[in-house]
């Protein structure tokens, strides 16, 4: 069961642990090859995967898609939600910052796990009733 | 998937990276833009510096308007996402703003490699990753990079998004998850590009049709689909509906049309456009018909003829007289969906070779084959980019445009006498009347001066864009749905295609020029001596540029 678990997991997690891992290899030659400062290439890496990369691929673990697409999906996915969402954040607070966009990077990260904790449940029930009809 | 392919695509996309910004030496730790760009560029990147210094995305910047606090019809998403993205890094705003129009491109090429990947299988779906990545494909794509098409790649990602999930919905079953998300992607292109959007419409349609015809799928679907595009209006119609005003500031819906007319004015922005556009109409064409002929009905031939059908509207779109700049533009923006007929060649070809040698000796030709592809181009290519850098970026401009910004009044007017149309505009952050030393009206103002004749009025244009808005006119907003419209007073449209005016000196608080290192330096020699003559103080002068208080 364990197991199970830690598959299941790696499943999810290694697709934007590997896309993370291709920003810092990134910069990384960009620091090299182009001689530009390695430490704010560093948080380039890491803003891109947290913003344009985590909310939409939490989202699209939702959907019957491979991990590639997921994650390739995913991205236009989060600039509609960053975008979208702080344009209504906007005209609702009269202004937006970093604090805004984080919110809705852990509002989509959130709505995702509860969302798939929720069908994982009710598909447990389902197979625990169909067992105990088969009795 | 296997390892090799992960390992594949991770190289391609790292290529992808490079081949996008390491031509512009992009330098992360620098306040000032890395390349020559157009005005589109410059504008994103204004916009994304005045998201993160006011944080508001809904304003326009005041020395945009003349001081008046007016709303911002300019599409916003994408700024606002490389305004995060500078929050977040601390990484300069003008330099975000070039990564995420980068990334942009680069995300249009994955889409694609997605749909062919996924209907037409991993071989063909690296093929076509490799060419929209290679320099030669990377190429045209730098060149709308350049031109600064980023809200045209925002639609475009957003709008393809969706339909690829739209298309496994309809596979699989479309649920209302599947309509939220295709909702908030299709909102998303809407504010990034709302005119480019409504291209996609028919292709959008033609695959829902299609599938419903074929397939017999229930209305539920349509349903569904049509829940989807409600969600995508209802997300976006705090930006649509001031858009809508703005086109009814001018006292007409006729305005609207008058501004989708301007664009045809931007036809000359494409290098020769003509023929490949014309090769490629017949390529699709061809495809579609081909595609009838396919004895089993499938999704890779629905979405070839829903491809054919878009295709087909926007390249007809040209001979009923909708919009024929963006026919042209379209088919440069779908550059990454015409990589499929030549995907399908190269796997025509790969399929014969394999009909008669062994696939080792395939494999090894085509890895030949594709070096001597990717050598061949290169050179041209960085050739292209590095003629493109070579033209912003000078140093005695950008101190006179810094001087600007931290020695000067907010609100004081600038006029740009001898400077180059966008960037003194752009990044002084300071209202500004600009001269263009590659256009008429500058050089009439000069041709005065070389006569030693100072003009009763100079010839310029005022640095304000209100995307989609009549000119001159700032809007505000009074209610949910009302608005302010106002005239800016400053906006004297009197001369030459209706964007040029001709104002006193005395209206201007600085004057900007350069005044030596190019053939007109006598010129601005002598007016600078006129000014100093005036009693005007020369307040800043480098090896180039000179800045003059009125």
């Amino acid at each position: 069961m364990k197991m199970k678990k830690w598959q299941l997991l790696s499943c999810k997690f290694l697709p934007i642990l590997t896309a993370f891992g291709i920003l810092i290899i990134g910069a990384f030659l960009g620091a090299f090859i182009e001689s530009v400062p390695f430490t704010p290439l560093l948080s380039l890496a890491f803003g891109i995967a947290f913003l344009y990369i985590l909310p939409g691929y939490s989202i699209m673990l939702l959907f019957d898609f491979d991990a590639v697409e997921r994650l390739i999906i995913g991205i236009p996915l989060s600039i509609a939600i960053i975008g979208v969402g702080n344009s209504w954040l906007n005209t609702i607070f009269g202004s937006i910052n970093a604090f805004t966009s984080v919110l809705l990077v852990v509002l989509c990260v959130a709505f995702s796990i509860i969302w798939q904790l929720k069908s994982s449940q009710s598909k447990a029930s389902t197979i625990r009733e169909n067992e105990h009809q088969s009795l | 998937m296997n390892k090799s392919t992960v390992i594949i695509i991770s190289i391609l996309v790292l290529i992808g990276l490079f081949v996008r910004l390491a031509p512009t030496h992009l330098n992360v730790s620098e306040n000032m833009p890395p390349v020559i760009t157009s005005w589109d560029v410059f504008w994103h990147t204004t916009f994304t510096k005045w998201i993160v210094d006011s944080h508001n995305s809904d304003i326009m910047p005041s020395y945009k308007t003349g001081g008046i606090p007016a709303l911002s019809p300019e599409p916003r998403i994408l700024p606002i996402n490389s305004a995060a993205l500078t929050w977040f890094t601390g990484i300069p705003a003008y330099q975000t703003a070039f990564i995420f129009t980068a990334l942009m491109s680069l995300i249009v090429v994955l889409l694609i490699f997605v749909v062919v990947r996924r209907y037409f299988g991993e071989t063909a779906g690296i093929i076509t990753l490799f060419l929209g990545i290679v320099p030669v494909s990377a190429q045209t794509w730098f060149f709308q990079m350049m031109v600064g098409f980023w809200r045209d790649f925002g639609a475009m990602a957003m709008a393809l998004a969706g339909i690829i999930i739209l298309l496994q919905g309809l596979e699989a079953g479309l649920s209302w998850k599947h309509s939220a998300v295709i909702g908030i992607l299709f909102s998303g292109a809407l504010m990034a590009h709302a005119q480019e959007f409504f291209f996609y419409a028919p292709f959008l349609g033609g695959v829902v049709v299609l599938w419903m015809l074929f397939k017999k799928t229930t209305w539920h679907s349509l349903i569904k689909t049509g829940v989807a595009l409600l969600i995508a209006i209802v997300l976006s119609i705090n930006f649509l509906s001031m858009m809508n005003t703005s086109y009814q500031v001018g006292g007409s819906l006729a305005q609207g049309l008058s501004t989708l007319g301007t664009f045809q004015q931007m036809q000359s922005y494409f290098p020769s456009p003509s023929l490949p556009a014309i090769f490629t109409i017949l390529i699709i064409a061809g495809l579609g018909i081909s595609a009838l002929n396919f004895k089993k009905l499938s999704i890779t031939k629905l979405s070839i003829l829903a491809l054919w059908f878009f295709f087909l509207f926007v390249s007809f779109s040209r001979f009923i007289g909708l919009n024929s700049n963006y026919t042209t533009r379209q088919i440069y923006m779908g550059y990454a969906l015409l990589l499929l007929p030549a995907v399908i060649a190269i796997m025509f070809i790969i399929s014969l070779i394999n009909a008669k040698v062994s696939k080792k000796v395939t494999g090894i030709a085509i890895i030949i084959l594709g070096f001597v592809y990717v050598l061949s181009f290169a050179p041209t290519s960085y050739s292209q980019f590095s003629n493109l850098k070579s033209s912003f970026g000078d140093k005695a401009h950008w101190d006179a445009i810094i001087w600007i910004k931290d020695n000067t009044p907010k609100d004081a007017k600038v006029f740009a006498l001898s400077g180059y149309e966008h960037e003194f505009y752009t990044f002084s952050e300071r209202t500004v009347f600009k001269g263009d030393l590659g256009l008429q009206h500058t050089q009439t103002n000069i041709q005065q001066l070389c006569n030693q004749q100072i003009p009763e009025k100079f010839r310029g244009e005022w640095g304000y864009w209100l995307y989609n808005n009549p000119k001159g006119y700032a809007v505000s907003r009074i209610g949910y749905s009302d608005f302010n419209h106002e005239m800016i007073s400053d906006f004297n449209v009197s001369i030459e295609n209706d964007t040029k005016s001709q104002e006193p000196l005395s209206k201007f608080n600085y004057v900007l020029f350069q005044h030596s290192g190019e053939q007109w330096s006598p010129c601005m020699q002598w007016f600078k001596q006129q000014m100093i003559n005036n009693n005007h103080h020369v307040v800043y002068e480098n090896e180039e540029m000179a800045i003059v208080k009125l």
